[in-house]
Protein backbone atom coordinates (compact mmCIF):
# COMPACT_ATOMS: atom_id res chain seq x y z
CA UNK A 1 0.00 0.00 0.00
CA UNK A 2 1.51 3.08 -0.67
CA UNK A 3 2.00 5.94 1.26
CA UNK A 4 -0.56 8.51 -0.53
CA UNK A 5 -3.09 5.91 0.22
CA UNK A 6 -3.34 5.32 3.59
CA UNK A 7 -5.38 6.87 6.03
CA UNK A 8 -4.40 9.34 8.31
CA UNK A 9 -4.88 7.90 11.80
CA UNK A 10 -7.09 10.61 13.09
CA UNK A 11 -6.29 9.57 16.78
CA UNK A 12 -2.52 10.27 17.28
CA UNK A 13 -3.03 13.07 15.09
CA UNK A 14 -5.54 14.56 17.51
CA UNK A 15 -2.83 13.94 20.26
CA UNK A 16 0.04 15.97 18.99
CA UNK A 17 -2.29 18.69 17.81
CA UNK A 18 -3.55 19.04 21.27
CA UNK A 19 -0.05 18.26 22.93
CA UNK A 20 1.36 21.09 20.62
CA UNK A 21 -1.61 23.69 21.86
CA UNK A 22 -1.07 23.17 25.74
CA UNK A 23 3.10 23.26 25.57
CA UNK A 24 2.68 26.22 23.14
CA UNK A 25 0.68 27.84 25.69
CA UNK A 26 2.79 26.62 28.84
CA UNK A 27 5.66 27.75 27.22
CA UNK A 28 4.27 31.04 26.30
CA UNK A 29 2.92 31.79 29.73
CA UNK A 30 5.53 30.15 31.95
CA UNK A 31 8.17 30.10 30.56
CA UNK A 32 9.33 32.32 27.59
CA UNK A 33 8.39 33.71 23.96
CA UNK A 34 11.46 32.14 22.84
CA UNK A 35 11.08 28.54 24.51
CA UNK A 36 7.62 28.85 22.29
CA UNK A 37 10.24 29.70 18.83
CA UNK A 38 12.05 26.98 20.17
CA UNK A 39 9.71 24.44 20.60
CA UNK A 40 7.44 25.55 17.51
CA UNK A 41 11.23 25.31 15.24
CA UNK A 42 11.35 21.90 17.18
CA UNK A 43 8.13 20.72 15.60
CA UNK A 44 9.21 21.72 11.94
CA UNK A 45 12.75 19.65 12.79
CA UNK A 46 10.52 16.82 13.63
CA UNK A 47 7.79 16.85 10.47
CA UNK A 48 11.21 17.21 8.33
CA UNK A 49 12.58 14.59 9.49
CA UNK A 50 9.93 12.13 9.45
CA UNK A 51 8.57 13.13 6.11
CA UNK A 52 11.85 13.22 4.07
CA UNK A 53 13.28 10.42 6.24
CA UNK A 54 16.63 11.93 6.79
CA UNK A 55 18.85 9.79 9.15
CA UNK A 56 22.35 9.88 8.94
CA UNK A 57 22.94 6.25 9.84
CA UNK A 58 21.13 4.69 6.88
CA UNK A 59 22.52 6.85 4.41
CA UNK A 60 25.99 5.98 5.74
CA UNK A 61 25.53 2.41 5.85
CA UNK A 62 24.22 2.36 2.19
CA UNK A 63 27.62 4.50 0.69
CA UNK A 64 29.42 1.88 3.08
CA UNK A 65 27.88 -1.29 1.67
CA UNK A 66 26.71 -0.45 -1.64
CA UNK A 67 28.33 2.99 -2.47
CA UNK A 68 24.85 4.35 -2.71
CA UNK A 69 25.52 8.24 -2.00
CA UNK A 70 22.12 10.05 -2.77
CA UNK A 71 21.49 10.40 1.92
CA UNK A 72 25.34 11.51 1.87
CA UNK A 73 25.27 14.06 -1.18
CA UNK A 74 22.45 15.67 1.05
CA UNK A 75 24.44 15.48 3.42
CA UNK A 76 27.21 16.93 2.03
CA UNK A 77 24.80 19.96 0.57
CA UNK A 78 22.89 20.66 4.01
CA UNK A 79 26.18 21.41 5.90
CA UNK A 80 27.61 23.31 2.60
CA UNK A 81 24.48 25.87 2.79
CA UNK A 82 24.71 25.82 6.60
CA UNK A 83 28.59 26.78 6.60
CA UNK A 84 27.72 29.65 4.43
CA UNK A 85 24.76 30.68 6.26
CA UNK A 86 25.69 30.75 9.81
CA UNK A 87 28.94 32.38 8.94
CA UNK A 88 26.10 35.62 8.20
CA UNK A 89 25.08 35.31 11.51
CA UNK A 90 27.54 33.83 14.28
CA UNK A 91 29.02 36.87 16.61
CA UNK A 92 25.68 39.04 15.40
CA UNK A 93 23.07 40.62 17.10
CA UNK A 94 19.90 38.05 16.52
CA UNK A 95 16.53 39.26 15.32
CA UNK A 96 14.77 37.98 18.28
CA UNK A 97 16.57 39.15 21.18
CA UNK A 98 18.47 41.71 22.30
CA UNK A 99 22.07 39.74 22.38
CA UNK A 100 24.93 38.05 20.18
CA UNK A 101 24.17 34.41 18.96
CA UNK A 102 27.41 31.94 19.79
CA UNK A 103 28.71 28.51 17.63
CA UNK A 104 28.64 25.21 19.04
CA UNK A 105 32.32 25.24 19.00
CA UNK A 106 34.04 22.49 21.45
CA UNK A 107 37.66 21.26 21.77
CA UNK A 108 39.18 18.54 19.71
CA UNK A 109 40.30 16.15 21.94
CA UNK A 110 41.18 12.48 22.71
CA UNK A 111 37.58 12.11 23.85
CA UNK A 112 36.33 13.58 20.62
CA UNK A 113 38.13 11.10 19.04
CA UNK A 114 37.05 8.16 21.28
CA UNK A 115 33.67 9.43 21.77
CA UNK A 116 32.47 9.87 17.81
CA UNK A 117 34.26 6.82 16.98
CA UNK A 118 32.07 5.23 19.37
CA UNK A 119 29.02 7.05 18.20
CA UNK A 120 29.60 6.41 14.75
CA UNK A 121 29.90 2.30 15.61
CA UNK A 122 26.68 2.16 18.05
CA UNK A 123 24.48 4.36 15.37
CA UNK A 124 24.65 1.31 12.70
CA UNK A 125 24.05 -1.55 15.91
CA UNK A 126 20.88 0.93 16.91
CA UNK A 127 20.18 1.61 13.43
CA UNK A 128 19.39 5.28 14.02
CA UNK A 129 21.47 8.30 15.32
CA UNK A 130 21.01 11.05 18.04
CA UNK A 131 17.90 12.76 15.37
CA UNK A 132 17.08 9.26 13.64
CA UNK A 133 16.53 7.82 17.39
CA UNK A 134 14.52 10.93 18.51
CA UNK A 135 12.46 10.89 15.34
CA UNK A 136 11.47 7.40 14.86
CA UNK A 137 10.90 6.71 18.55
CA UNK A 138 8.41 9.48 18.53
CA UNK A 139 6.57 7.75 15.67
CA UNK A 140 6.14 5.14 17.27
CA UNK A 141 8.67 2.99 16.40
CA UNK A 142 9.56 0.29 19.70
CA UNK A 143 13.16 -0.62 19.36
CA UNK A 144 13.91 2.63 18.58
CA UNK A 145 12.13 4.05 22.00
CA UNK A 146 14.56 1.17 23.58
CA UNK A 147 17.59 2.74 21.61
CA UNK A 148 16.32 5.85 23.21
CA UNK A 149 15.79 4.70 26.74
CA UNK A 150 19.14 3.41 26.49
CA UNK A 151 20.79 6.57 24.67
CA UNK A 152 19.58 8.51 28.20
CA UNK A 153 21.36 5.91 30.37
CA UNK A 154 24.23 6.32 28.27
CA UNK A 155 24.71 9.64 28.42
CA UNK A 156 24.26 9.64 32.23
CA UNK A 157 26.92 7.45 32.54
CA UNK A 158 29.00 9.53 30.47
CA UNK A 159 28.37 12.34 32.36
CA UNK A 160 29.42 9.95 35.70
CA UNK A 161 33.12 9.35 33.67
CA UNK A 162 33.14 13.13 33.02
CA UNK A 163 36.20 13.70 34.67
CA UNK A 164 38.77 11.00 33.30
CA UNK A 165 37.59 11.92 29.98
CA UNK A 166 38.23 15.83 30.46
CA UNK A 167 41.76 15.00 31.59
CA UNK A 168 42.84 13.44 28.91
CA UNK A 169 44.79 15.81 26.38
CA UNK A 170 42.55 18.22 24.28
CA UNK A 171 43.58 21.69 21.94
CA UNK A 172 40.62 23.49 23.07
CA UNK A 173 38.09 24.69 21.10
CA UNK A 174 39.39 25.24 17.48
CA UNK A 175 37.31 28.34 15.63
CA UNK A 176 38.12 28.24 11.98
CA UNK A 177 36.41 31.27 11.88
CA UNK A 178 38.65 32.82 14.20
CA UNK A 179 41.24 31.05 13.08
CA UNK A 180 41.41 32.26 9.34
CA UNK A 181 38.58 34.43 9.30
CA UNK A 182 34.89 34.54 8.06
CA UNK A 183 35.41 34.23 4.36
CA UNK A 184 38.27 31.72 4.16
CA UNK A 185 36.89 29.52 6.63
CA UNK A 186 33.77 29.36 4.48
CA UNK A 187 35.92 28.69 1.27
CA UNK A 188 38.16 26.57 3.32
CA UNK A 189 35.68 24.18 4.36
CA UNK A 190 33.41 24.63 1.29
CA UNK A 191 36.36 23.43 -0.67
CA UNK A 192 36.35 20.48 1.61
CA UNK A 193 32.82 19.88 1.51
CA UNK A 194 32.91 20.17 -2.47
CA UNK A 195 36.08 17.73 -2.69
CA UNK A 196 34.29 15.28 -0.67
CA UNK A 197 31.02 15.34 -2.33
CA UNK A 198 32.72 14.59 -5.73
CA UNK A 199 34.72 11.66 -3.98
CA UNK A 200 31.40 10.20 -2.74
CA UNK A 201 29.61 10.55 -6.57
CA UNK A 202 32.80 9.47 -8.18
CA UNK A 203 33.05 5.84 -6.11
CA UNK A 204 28.92 5.42 -6.27
CA UNK A 205 28.64 6.23 -10.59
CA UNK A 206 31.63 3.73 -10.63
CA UNK A 207 29.74 1.16 -8.85
CA UNK A 208 26.26 1.75 -9.82
CA UNK A 209 25.32 2.66 -13.64
CA UNK A 210 22.29 3.78 -12.79
CA UNK A 211 23.81 6.82 -10.70
CA UNK A 212 21.72 10.36 -11.11
CA UNK A 213 23.06 13.43 -9.76
CA UNK A 214 18.74 14.62 -9.39
CA UNK A 215 17.78 11.73 -7.20
CA UNK A 216 17.51 14.03 -4.31
CA UNK A 217 15.85 16.29 -6.08
CA UNK A 218 13.30 13.64 -6.92
CA UNK A 219 9.56 15.33 -6.32
CA UNK A 220 7.05 12.95 -8.32
CA UNK A 221 6.17 11.47 -5.42
CA UNK A 222 6.21 14.33 -3.40
CA UNK A 223 3.04 14.95 -0.75
CA UNK A 224 3.51 18.11 1.22
CA UNK A 225 1.28 16.30 4.22
CA UNK A 226 1.77 12.77 3.66
CA UNK A 227 5.08 12.83 2.53
CA UNK A 228 7.99 11.65 1.44
CA UNK A 229 9.78 14.64 0.93
CA UNK A 230 13.22 14.54 -1.22
CA UNK A 231 15.61 14.52 0.42
CA UNK A 232 17.09 17.98 -0.78
CA UNK A 233 14.05 19.67 0.70
CA UNK A 234 14.79 17.87 4.15
CA UNK A 235 18.16 18.92 3.66
CA UNK A 236 16.61 22.60 2.73
CA UNK A 237 14.62 22.89 5.54
CA UNK A 238 17.36 21.13 8.44
CA UNK A 239 19.26 24.66 7.78
CA UNK A 240 16.48 26.63 7.55
CA UNK A 241 15.16 25.47 11.01
CA UNK A 242 18.73 25.04 12.12
CA UNK A 243 19.29 29.17 11.29
CA UNK A 244 15.85 30.04 12.96
CA UNK A 245 17.00 27.93 15.84
CA UNK A 246 20.63 30.37 16.21
CA UNK A 247 18.52 32.78 15.74
CA UNK A 248 15.30 31.98 18.71
CA UNK A 249 17.98 30.42 21.04
CA UNK A 250 20.68 32.06 20.56
CA UNK A 251 23.07 28.53 19.84
CA UNK A 252 22.80 25.97 17.40
CA UNK A 253 20.47 22.86 17.05
CA UNK A 254 21.77 20.10 19.79
CA UNK A 255 19.58 17.30 20.39
CA UNK A 256 21.95 14.94 23.51
CA UNK A 257 22.44 16.86 26.42
CA UNK A 258 18.35 16.95 26.87
CA UNK A 259 18.78 12.92 27.29
CA UNK A 260 21.55 13.33 29.67
CA UNK A 261 19.83 15.61 31.30
CA UNK A 262 16.57 13.48 31.49
CA UNK A 263 17.96 10.79 33.03
CA UNK A 264 19.90 12.47 35.64
CA UNK A 265 16.51 14.01 36.73
CA UNK A 266 15.24 10.76 36.75
CA UNK A 267 17.84 9.28 39.08
CA UNK A 268 17.88 11.96 41.14
CA UNK A 269 14.13 12.14 41.51
CA UNK A 270 14.75 8.04 42.80
CA UNK A 271 17.91 8.91 45.35
CA UNK A 272 21.05 9.50 43.50
CA UNK A 273 22.89 12.67 44.28
CA UNK A 274 23.36 13.69 40.67
CA UNK A 275 24.56 16.94 41.51
CA UNK A 276 27.56 15.55 43.25
CA UNK A 277 29.00 14.56 39.80
CA UNK A 278 31.26 17.09 38.50
CA UNK A 279 29.56 17.19 34.92
CA UNK A 280 26.52 18.44 36.80
CA UNK A 281 28.56 21.35 38.94
CA UNK A 282 29.45 22.88 35.67
CA UNK A 283 27.81 26.12 35.17
CA UNK A 284 24.72 25.30 32.59
CA UNK A 285 24.48 21.64 33.13
CA UNK A 286 24.01 22.45 37.35
CA UNK A 287 21.31 25.10 35.86
CA UNK A 288 19.69 22.94 34.15
CA UNK A 289 19.49 20.39 36.58
CA UNK A 290 18.04 22.69 39.36
CA UNK A 291 15.04 24.44 36.90
CA UNK A 292 12.33 22.69 35.59
CA UNK A 293 12.98 20.87 32.17
CA UNK A 294 10.88 23.16 30.56
CA UNK A 295 13.68 25.91 30.92
CA UNK A 296 16.18 23.67 29.35
CA UNK A 297 15.98 24.84 25.21
CA UNK A 298 17.12 21.44 24.22
CA UNK A 299 14.63 19.94 26.12
CA UNK A 300 11.82 21.96 24.46
CA UNK A 301 13.10 21.62 20.63
CA UNK A 302 13.31 17.69 21.79
CA UNK A 303 9.66 17.80 22.51
CA UNK A 304 9.00 19.58 19.66
CA UNK A 305 10.30 17.12 17.63
CA UNK A 306 8.65 14.37 19.33
CA UNK A 307 5.37 16.07 18.52
CA UNK A 308 6.26 16.77 14.67
CA UNK A 309 7.14 13.41 14.04
CA UNK A 310 4.34 12.31 16.17
CA UNK A 311 2.11 14.37 13.56
CA UNK A 312 4.00 13.67 10.56
CA UNK A 313 3.68 9.67 11.02
CA UNK A 314 -0.11 10.06 11.76
CA UNK A 315 -0.41 12.24 8.44
CA UNK A 316 1.22 9.26 6.88
CA UNK A 317 -0.89 6.61 8.40
CA UNK A 318 2.35 5.10 9.55
CA UNK A 319 2.29 5.85 12.96
CA UNK A 320 3.36 2.78 15.24
CA UNK A 321 4.81 0.82 12.01
CA UNK A 322 5.38 -2.83 13.70
CA UNK A 323 8.74 -3.84 13.46
CA UNK A 324 10.07 -6.94 14.28
CA UNK A 325 11.96 -7.09 17.40
CA UNK A 326 14.03 -10.58 18.57
CA UNK A 327 16.73 -11.13 21.11
CA UNK A 328 19.73 -10.27 18.77
CA UNK A 329 17.86 -6.83 17.61
CA UNK A 330 17.05 -5.93 21.35
CA UNK A 331 21.05 -6.35 22.48
CA UNK A 332 21.75 -3.94 19.09
CA UNK A 333 19.34 -1.95 20.32
CA UNK A 334 20.33 -1.54 23.81
CA UNK A 335 24.13 -1.80 22.79
CA UNK A 336 23.93 0.89 20.18
CA UNK A 337 21.69 3.51 22.35
CA UNK A 338 24.15 2.57 25.41
CA UNK A 339 27.04 3.56 23.23
CA UNK A 340 25.52 6.54 21.46
CA UNK A 341 24.65 8.12 24.79
CA UNK A 342 28.21 7.48 26.43
CA UNK A 343 29.86 8.87 22.68
CA UNK A 344 27.56 11.69 22.68
CA UNK A 345 28.42 12.93 26.16
CA UNK A 346 32.75 12.39 25.34
CA UNK A 347 32.51 14.02 21.77
CA UNK A 348 30.69 16.97 22.58
CA UNK A 349 26.95 16.06 20.82
CA UNK A 350 25.62 13.61 17.86
CA UNK A 351 25.76 13.99 14.33
CA UNK A 352 23.51 16.93 14.73
CA UNK A 353 25.02 19.01 17.84
CA UNK A 354 28.43 18.15 17.01
CA UNK A 355 28.64 16.99 13.45
CA UNK A 356 26.23 19.01 11.65
CA UNK A 357 26.10 22.54 14.17
CA UNK A 358 29.49 22.31 14.57
CA UNK A 359 30.35 22.33 11.28
CA UNK A 360 27.84 24.35 10.82
CA UNK A 361 29.56 26.97 13.08
CA UNK A 362 33.12 26.12 11.59
CA UNK A 363 34.51 24.60 14.87
CA UNK A 364 37.60 22.09 13.92
CA UNK A 365 35.86 19.53 16.30
CA UNK A 366 32.93 18.53 14.02
CA UNK A 367 34.90 17.54 11.16
CA UNK A 368 36.93 15.22 13.44
CA UNK A 369 33.50 14.01 14.77
CA UNK A 370 32.91 13.21 11.12
CA UNK A 371 36.24 11.33 10.47
CA UNK A 372 36.14 9.25 13.55
CA UNK A 373 32.57 8.23 13.69
CA UNK A 374 32.84 7.71 9.59
CA UNK A 375 35.37 5.32 10.85
CA UNK A 376 33.31 3.63 13.42
CA UNK A 377 30.37 3.00 11.14
CA UNK A 378 32.31 1.56 8.78
CA UNK A 379 33.29 -1.10 11.41
CA UNK A 380 29.64 -1.02 13.05
CA UNK A 381 28.40 -2.01 9.39
CA UNK A 382 30.01 -5.21 10.01
CA UNK A 383 28.92 -5.72 13.71
CA UNK A 384 25.73 -4.90 12.28
CA UNK A 385 25.42 -7.80 10.47
CA UNK A 386 25.79 -10.21 13.46
CA UNK A 387 22.74 -8.87 14.85
CA UNK A 388 20.34 -8.22 11.98
CA UNK A 389 21.56 -11.41 10.36
CA UNK B 1 -4.03 -1.15 21.11
CA UNK B 2 -0.61 -0.61 20.92
CA UNK B 3 -0.54 2.73 19.76
CA UNK B 4 -2.76 3.52 22.77
CA UNK B 5 -0.51 1.92 25.41
CA UNK B 6 2.83 4.13 23.22
CA UNK B 7 0.63 7.03 23.77
CA UNK B 8 -0.13 6.52 27.68
CA UNK B 9 3.82 5.72 27.96
CA UNK B 10 4.29 8.95 26.22
CA UNK B 11 1.80 10.77 28.37
CA UNK B 12 3.53 9.22 31.77
CA UNK B 13 6.58 10.49 30.29
CA UNK B 14 5.31 14.22 29.91
CA UNK B 15 3.56 14.01 33.14
CA UNK B 16 6.62 13.42 34.91
CA UNK B 17 8.18 16.50 33.35
CA UNK B 18 5.23 18.22 34.41
CA UNK B 19 5.66 17.74 37.93
CA UNK B 20 9.51 18.70 37.46
CA UNK B 21 8.45 22.07 36.52
CA UNK B 22 5.76 22.34 39.00
CA UNK B 23 8.42 21.24 41.44
CA UNK B 24 11.47 22.99 40.28
CA UNK B 25 10.01 26.01 38.38
CA UNK B 26 12.04 28.07 36.32
CA UNK B 27 14.60 29.93 39.09
CA UNK B 28 16.54 30.34 36.06
CA UNK B 29 15.73 30.52 32.44
CA UNK B 30 18.80 30.59 30.45
CA UNK B 31 17.11 32.52 27.41
CA UNK B 32 16.01 35.27 30.10
CA UNK B 33 18.83 37.10 31.19
CA UNK B 34 20.18 40.27 31.21
CA UNK B 35 23.85 41.02 31.22
CA UNK B 36 23.41 42.40 35.04
CA UNK B 37 21.55 39.35 36.62
CA UNK B 38 22.81 36.62 38.95
CA UNK B 39 25.61 35.71 37.53
CA UNK B 40 27.11 39.08 37.51
CA UNK B 41 27.64 39.59 33.58
CA UNK B 42 28.87 35.97 32.87
CA UNK B 43 25.44 35.23 31.62
CA UNK B 44 26.64 34.74 28.06
CA UNK B 45 28.46 31.37 29.22
CA UNK B 46 25.89 30.32 31.41
CA UNK B 47 22.99 30.70 28.74
CA UNK B 48 24.50 28.34 26.35
CA UNK B 49 22.86 25.13 26.87
CA UNK B 50 25.79 23.19 25.85
CA UNK B 51 24.22 20.63 24.16
CA UNK B 52 27.56 19.91 23.56
CA UNK B 53 28.91 19.21 26.86
CA UNK B 54 29.35 21.73 29.50
CA UNK B 55 29.94 25.34 28.80
CA UNK B 56 33.12 25.19 31.29
CA UNK B 57 35.03 22.55 29.23
CA UNK B 58 35.14 24.91 26.34
CA UNK B 59 35.29 28.56 25.41
CA UNK B 60 32.80 30.67 22.86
Amino acid sequence: MSAITKKIDLTVLGYAVLATLLFSFLFFTQVGNRHLYVFLIGIGLGVSLYHASFGFTGGWRNFIEHRISSSLRAQIIMLGLAVILFSFFIGSNSWIYDGKMIGAVAPVSVSVVVGSFMFGLAMQLAGGCGSGTLFTASSGNGKMAITLVFFMIGSLVGTYHFDFWKSLPSFGGVSLMNEFGKVNSVLLQLSVLTLLYYFIYKSDQKRNVNFKHSDIFDFSNFDLFKGPWPLILGAVLLVFFNVLMLQAAGHPWGITFAFGLWAAKIVQFLGVEVSSWSFWQLSYPSTALENSLFADPTTVSNLGIIFGALAASALAGNFFKASLINKKILIAAILGGFFMGYGARLSFGCNVGALFSGIASGSLHGWVWFLFAFIGSMIGVRFRRVFYS
Amino acid sequence: MKRIVYLFVLSLCLTFAFLDHDSNGVAYNPLFHSHDDQTGGASQSISMPCGLGGSENHKH
